[in-house]
């Protein structure tokens, strides 16, 4: 009875929340998360770049530069989040012996964000998109289900590694 | 209220003691007193937010463990050590559905 009447105040005043952590709804991994923030990193990249040509920048485009330059730092820190945690939290022993070179990879992603974010070089972006597409297919080989590459069907068009998920 | 607060619980680690959806009643004054292995915590984690927690040990430098209810719980080196100021309050009630 008390349950009830706390239950109904809640849908009128919800009470604070609480967690209380669990790893089993929390089974939900996938790098795809990590390899959009690649590809906008490279977009934010395109768009500087053509901000670059513009001399010199209005009041708007110089706070188009901030938000752009902002939005490219963030979208690296994602990626170096989303691969820890999938590294950190999804790879197991097993895993780590039939994939050594996890270890390394996910390392090297952690540097190659961090020159991504350091500099406006499209090239470096792409270095850390290979290095993702790479983890997502060791990712995906983790859980025996074969990938294939596609370009993606949107700015700025590069290759993704996808899961063939089809029975 | 008079140090007592109402949580709400979501997350399946602290059952079958503290089921989701359920509510505790918690008192945040009860931390004055030392904090013991068993005990039920509602936490500020650094990393995790406010989570409810069981108290797994309580180091020598006065750091508190803490672990879920069950195995699909987050591990305590997971959780790693909070400091008593991170105690939001300890549960002293847990009110579920009759029929769990």
């Amino acid at each position: 009875m008390i349950y009830q009447l706390l239950e109904k105040l809640d849908s009128k005043h919800p009470f604070d929340q609480a967690s209380a952590h669990c790893d089993i709804p929390c089974k939900v991994y996938d790098p795809m998360n990590a390899q959009l923030a690649v590809l906008t990193m490279i977009r934010m990249v395109d768009l500087l770049e053509e901000i670059r040509l513009k001399k010199p920048l209005s009041f708007e485009q110089q706070a188009t530069f901030m938000r752009l330059v902002g939005e490219k730092e963030n979208q690296g820190k994602l990626v170096k989040d989303e691969i820890r945690i999938i590294w950190g939290d999804y790879i197991k022993p097993a895993q780590i012996e039939d994939y050594p070179k996890i270890h390394n990879l996910t390392h090297e992603i952690m540097l190659a964000s961090s020159y991504a974010k350091q500099h406006i070089d499209r090239k470096l972006t792409l270095e850390l998109l290979d290095k993702v597409n790479q983890f997502a297919e060791v990712f995906w080989q983790t859980k025996g289900v074969p990938v294939y590459r596609a370009t993606a069907p949107y700015p700025p068009s590069e290759t993704l590694v996808y899961p063939d998920l089809k029975p | 209220m008079l140090g007592f607060k109402i949580w709400k619980v979501k997350g399946h680690s602290m059952a079958p003691v503290i089921p989701s959806n359920c509510f505790v009643l918690a008192a945040k004054w009860l931390s004055i007193f030392p904090i013991r292995e068993g005990h039920r915590l509602i936490i500020k984690h650094a990393r995790y937010g406010i989570i409810v927690k069981k108290v797994a040990l309580v180091d020598k430098n006065g750091f508190i463990w803490s672990k879920g209810e069950n195995k699909t719980s987050l591990r305590v080196e997971q959780l790693g050590p909070v400091n008593k100021s991170q105690i939001l309050g300890r549960v002293i009630c847990v009110f579920q559905p009759e029929s769990i």
